[in-house]
Protein backbone atom coordinates (compact mmCIF):
# COMPACT_ATOMS: atom_id res chain seq x y z
CA UNK A 1 0.00 0.00 0.00
CA UNK A 2 1.40 3.52 -0.33
CA UNK A 3 0.34 6.08 1.83
CA UNK A 4 1.00 10.11 0.83
CA UNK A 5 0.03 13.11 3.68
CA UNK A 6 -0.73 16.64 2.61
CA UNK A 7 -1.95 18.79 5.58
CA UNK A 8 -4.54 21.88 5.11
CA UNK A 9 -5.20 24.06 8.05
CA UNK A 10 -5.65 21.66 11.27
CA UNK A 11 -6.87 19.10 8.67
CA UNK A 12 -4.52 15.53 7.68
CA UNK A 13 -5.06 14.61 4.18
CA UNK A 14 -4.16 10.99 3.11
CA UNK A 15 -4.29 9.61 0.17
CA UNK A 16 -4.16 5.70 0.10
CA UNK A 17 -3.69 3.33 -2.36
CA UNK A 18 -3.52 -0.17 -3.45
CA UNK A 19 -5.06 -3.26 -1.78
CA UNK A 20 -6.47 -3.05 1.47
CA UNK A 21 -6.91 -6.39 2.54
CA UNK A 22 -6.54 -9.34 5.19
CA UNK A 23 -2.55 -9.84 4.17
CA UNK A 24 -2.16 -5.55 4.13
CA UNK A 25 -4.25 -4.20 6.75
CA UNK A 26 -0.62 -4.36 9.02
CA UNK A 27 0.70 -1.45 7.02
CA UNK A 28 -2.51 0.67 7.34
CA UNK A 29 -2.87 0.12 10.72
CA UNK A 30 1.06 1.08 11.29
CA UNK A 31 -0.10 4.40 9.07
CA UNK A 32 -3.28 4.87 10.78
CA UNK A 33 -1.39 5.09 14.07
CA UNK A 34 1.18 7.98 13.30
CA UNK A 35 -2.20 10.26 12.84
CA UNK A 36 -3.08 10.78 16.46
CA UNK A 37 0.73 10.16 17.75
CA UNK A 38 1.73 13.12 15.45
CA UNK A 39 -0.88 15.26 16.77
CA UNK A 40 -3.80 14.92 14.21
CA UNK A 41 -7.23 14.08 15.07
CA UNK A 42 -9.09 15.71 12.00
CA UNK A 43 -8.53 13.60 8.85
CA UNK A 44 -9.65 12.87 5.45
CA UNK A 45 -8.63 9.54 3.99
CA UNK A 46 -8.96 9.93 0.27
CA UNK A 47 -9.45 6.29 -1.30
CA UNK A 48 -9.27 7.27 -4.99
CA UNK A 49 -6.39 5.03 -5.82
CA UNK A 50 -7.83 2.18 -3.81
CA UNK A 51 -8.57 -0.37 -5.45
CA UNK A 52 -9.70 -3.15 -3.76
CA UNK A 53 -11.21 -3.34 -0.03
CA UNK A 54 -12.16 -6.30 2.59
CA UNK A 55 -13.81 -6.81 5.58
CA UNK A 56 -10.20 -6.90 7.15
CA UNK A 57 -9.94 -3.28 5.56
CA UNK A 58 -12.71 -2.04 7.04
CA UNK A 59 -11.57 -3.38 10.75
CA UNK A 60 -8.89 -1.33 10.38
CA UNK A 61 -10.74 1.41 9.48
CA UNK A 62 -13.16 1.14 12.15
CA UNK A 63 -10.44 0.88 14.81
CA UNK A 64 -8.59 4.20 13.58
CA UNK A 65 -12.08 5.91 13.53
CA UNK A 66 -12.94 4.69 17.26
CA UNK A 67 -9.34 6.23 18.08
CA UNK A 68 -9.90 9.46 16.33
CA UNK A 69 -13.45 10.04 17.71
CA UNK A 70 -12.15 9.04 21.44
CA UNK A 71 -9.67 11.51 20.88
CA UNK A 72 -12.56 14.43 19.88
CA UNK A 73 -11.20 13.77 16.30
CA UNK A 74 -12.89 12.91 13.15
CA UNK A 75 -12.35 10.54 10.52
CA UNK A 76 -14.27 11.53 6.45
CA UNK A 77 -13.75 10.11 3.41
CA UNK A 78 -13.66 10.58 -0.38
CA UNK A 79 -13.35 9.27 -4.15
CA UNK A 80 -14.39 6.31 -3.56
CA UNK A 81 -15.61 4.14 -6.63
CA UNK A 82 -15.93 0.68 -8.05
CA UNK A 83 -15.79 -2.10 -5.29
CA UNK A 84 -14.96 -0.07 -2.78
CA UNK A 85 -17.60 2.09 -3.17
CA UNK A 86 -19.80 -1.05 -2.73
CA UNK A 87 -18.33 -2.50 0.35
CA UNK A 88 -18.80 0.75 1.79
CA UNK A 89 -22.17 0.50 0.65
CA UNK A 90 -23.20 -2.95 1.56
CA UNK A 91 -21.56 -2.59 4.71
CA UNK A 92 -23.02 0.47 6.36
CA UNK A 93 -20.13 2.46 6.17
CA UNK A 94 -21.00 4.81 3.70
CA UNK A 95 -24.37 5.72 5.98
CA UNK A 96 -21.54 5.68 9.61
CA UNK A 97 -19.37 8.31 8.18
CA UNK A 98 -19.14 11.55 6.12
CA UNK A 99 -18.42 10.70 2.56
CA UNK A 100 -17.48 13.19 -0.11
CA UNK A 101 -16.30 13.07 -3.89
CA UNK A 102 -13.78 14.88 -3.78
CA UNK A 103 -10.84 16.58 -1.92
CA UNK A 104 -12.29 19.88 -1.34
CA UNK A 105 -16.00 18.88 -1.22
CA UNK A 106 -14.49 17.10 1.71
CA UNK A 107 -12.73 20.53 3.16
CA UNK A 108 -15.42 22.39 3.17
CA UNK A 109 -17.28 19.52 4.84
CA UNK B 1 -10.52 -30.47 -12.62
CA UNK B 2 -7.18 -29.60 -10.90
CA UNK B 3 -7.73 -28.47 -7.19
CA UNK B 4 -5.44 -26.21 -5.48
CA UNK B 5 -4.12 -27.30 -2.03
CA UNK B 6 -2.13 -24.93 0.58
CA UNK B 7 -1.51 -24.12 4.56
CA UNK B 8 -5.06 -22.64 5.72
CA UNK B 9 -2.91 -19.59 6.82
CA UNK B 10 -3.17 -16.18 6.03
CA UNK B 11 0.62 -16.51 4.38
CA UNK B 12 -1.18 -19.08 1.08
CA UNK B 13 -4.11 -16.40 0.78
CA UNK B 14 -1.79 -14.85 -2.48
CA UNK B 15 -1.39 -17.92 -3.61
CA UNK B 16 -4.79 -19.27 -4.21
CA UNK B 17 -5.79 -15.82 -5.07
CA UNK B 18 -3.58 -16.29 -7.96
CA UNK B 19 -5.19 -19.82 -8.70
CA UNK B 20 -8.43 -18.47 -8.51
CA UNK B 21 -8.32 -14.92 -10.54
CA UNK B 22 -5.71 -17.59 -13.09
CA UNK B 23 -8.75 -19.81 -13.24
CA UNK B 24 -11.85 -17.11 -13.46
CA UNK B 25 -9.78 -15.05 -16.57
CA UNK B 26 -9.60 -18.51 -18.29
CA UNK B 27 -12.85 -18.86 -18.16
CA UNK B 28 -13.16 -15.08 -19.98
CA UNK B 29 -15.48 -13.97 -16.71
CA UNK B 30 -16.47 -10.13 -17.17
CA UNK B 31 -14.06 -7.41 -15.56
CA UNK B 32 -16.66 -6.04 -13.42
CA UNK B 33 -16.84 -9.51 -11.61
CA UNK B 34 -13.12 -10.06 -10.90
CA UNK B 35 -13.39 -7.72 -7.77
CA UNK B 36 -16.32 -9.47 -6.38
CA UNK B 37 -14.91 -13.11 -6.58
CA UNK B 38 -11.54 -11.39 -5.07
CA UNK B 39 -13.35 -10.38 -2.05
CA UNK B 40 -15.56 -13.51 -1.54
CA UNK B 41 -12.63 -15.58 -1.64
CA UNK B 42 -10.57 -13.50 0.79
CA UNK B 43 -13.66 -13.73 3.05
CA UNK B 44 -13.95 -17.31 2.48
CA UNK B 45 -10.08 -18.10 2.98
CA UNK B 46 -9.56 -15.84 5.93
CA UNK B 47 -12.37 -17.71 7.73
CA UNK B 48 -11.24 -20.79 7.60
CA UNK B 49 -7.47 -19.79 8.30
CA UNK B 50 -8.52 -17.77 11.07
CA UNK B 51 -11.12 -20.35 13.07
CA UNK B 52 -11.41 -23.85 10.97
CA UNK B 53 -8.55 -25.08 12.80
CA UNK B 54 -8.45 -23.72 16.15
CA UNK B 55 -4.41 -22.62 15.81
CA UNK B 56 -3.50 -26.17 14.71
CA UNK B 57 -2.30 -26.71 11.50
CA UNK B 58 -4.80 -28.19 8.54
CA UNK B 59 -4.99 -27.32 5.23
CA UNK B 60 -7.23 -25.57 2.53
CA UNK B 61 -7.81 -26.47 -0.86
CA UNK B 62 -9.58 -25.11 -3.93
CA UNK B 63 -11.40 -26.13 -6.91
CA UNK B 64 -12.85 -23.83 -9.64
CA UNK B 65 -15.49 -25.03 -12.49
CA UNK B 66 -16.74 -22.90 -15.28
CA UNK B 67 -19.66 -23.63 -16.58
CA UNK B 68 -21.53 -21.15 -19.65
CA UNK B 69 -23.70 -19.51 -16.99
CA UNK B 70 -21.68 -19.62 -14.10
CA UNK B 71 -18.09 -19.69 -12.68
CA UNK B 72 -17.61 -21.57 -9.39
CA UNK B 73 -15.49 -21.91 -6.59
CA UNK B 74 -15.63 -24.45 -3.96
CA UNK B 75 -13.36 -24.68 -0.87
CA UNK B 76 -12.90 -27.32 1.45
CA UNK B 77 -11.17 -27.26 5.15
CA UNK B 78 -11.03 -30.15 7.46
CA UNK B 79 -12.15 -27.90 10.40
CA UNK B 80 -15.24 -28.47 12.64
CA UNK B 81 -18.04 -28.20 11.25
CA UNK B 82 -19.16 -24.72 10.44
CA UNK B 83 -21.85 -23.67 8.52
CA UNK B 84 -20.85 -20.12 7.26
CA UNK B 85 -23.85 -19.50 5.72
CA UNK B 86 -26.08 -19.67 9.19
CA UNK B 87 -23.31 -16.87 10.82
CA UNK B 88 -25.34 -14.08 12.68
CA UNK B 89 -26.25 -11.25 10.26
CA UNK B 90 -24.72 -7.95 11.74
CA UNK B 91 -26.64 -4.82 13.16
CA UNK B 92 -25.32 -2.37 10.15
CA UNK B 93 -27.34 0.78 11.51
CA UNK B 94 -25.01 1.45 14.18
CA UNK B 95 -22.33 4.76 14.79
CA UNK B 96 -19.26 4.51 14.99
CA UNK B 97 -19.26 4.12 19.18
CA UNK B 98 -21.86 1.28 18.98
CA UNK B 99 -20.53 -1.06 16.06
CA UNK B 100 -18.67 -3.63 17.02
CA UNK B 101 -14.67 -4.42 15.29
CA UNK B 102 -15.87 -7.56 12.77
CA UNK B 103 -18.26 -9.89 12.28
CA UNK B 104 -19.07 -8.35 8.49
CA UNK B 105 -16.83 -11.28 6.30
CA UNK B 106 -19.55 -13.70 5.77
CA UNK B 107 -22.31 -10.99 5.03
CA UNK B 108 -19.74 -9.92 1.91
CA UNK B 109 -19.74 -14.04 1.22
CA UNK B 110 -23.60 -13.92 0.90
CA UNK B 111 -24.43 -10.71 -1.06
CA UNK B 112 -20.84 -10.34 -2.92
CA UNK B 113 -22.08 -14.03 -4.51
CA UNK B 114 -24.92 -14.58 -6.70
CA UNK B 115 -25.36 -18.47 -5.45
CA UNK B 116 -23.63 -20.04 -1.63
CA UNK B 117 -24.01 -23.20 -0.86
CA UNK B 118 -22.58 -25.20 2.25
CA UNK B 119 -22.23 -29.12 2.62
CA UNK B 120 -20.74 -31.11 5.05
CA UNK B 121 -18.82 -33.91 3.19
CA UNK B 122 -17.47 -36.40 5.60
CA UNK B 123 -14.66 -34.90 7.86
CA UNK B 124 -14.68 -31.63 5.35
CA UNK B 125 -16.79 -28.25 5.15
CA UNK B 126 -17.30 -27.52 1.80
CA UNK B 127 -18.69 -24.15 1.06
CA UNK B 128 -19.27 -23.28 -3.02
CA UNK B 129 -19.82 -19.48 -4.14
CA UNK B 130 -20.90 -19.23 -7.65
CA UNK B 131 -21.32 -15.79 -9.93
CA UNK B 132 -23.80 -15.42 -13.08
CA UNK B 133 -22.15 -15.12 -16.36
Amino acid sequence: MDFTQTKNGDTLIVHVAGRLDAVTTTEFDAESQTWIADGNIKVIADLSGLEYISSAGLRSILTAAKQLKGAQGSLAFCGLSGMVEEVFSVSGFAAMFPMFATVDEALAG
Amino acid sequence: MTAFKATADLASLPAIRDFVLGKAKEANIPITLEPKLDLVLEEVLVNIATHAYEGKAGDIEVECTAAPDAFCCSVRDKGAPFNPLQAEAPDLTTDIDARPIGGLGLMFVTTMSDDCTYTRDGDANVLTFCFSL
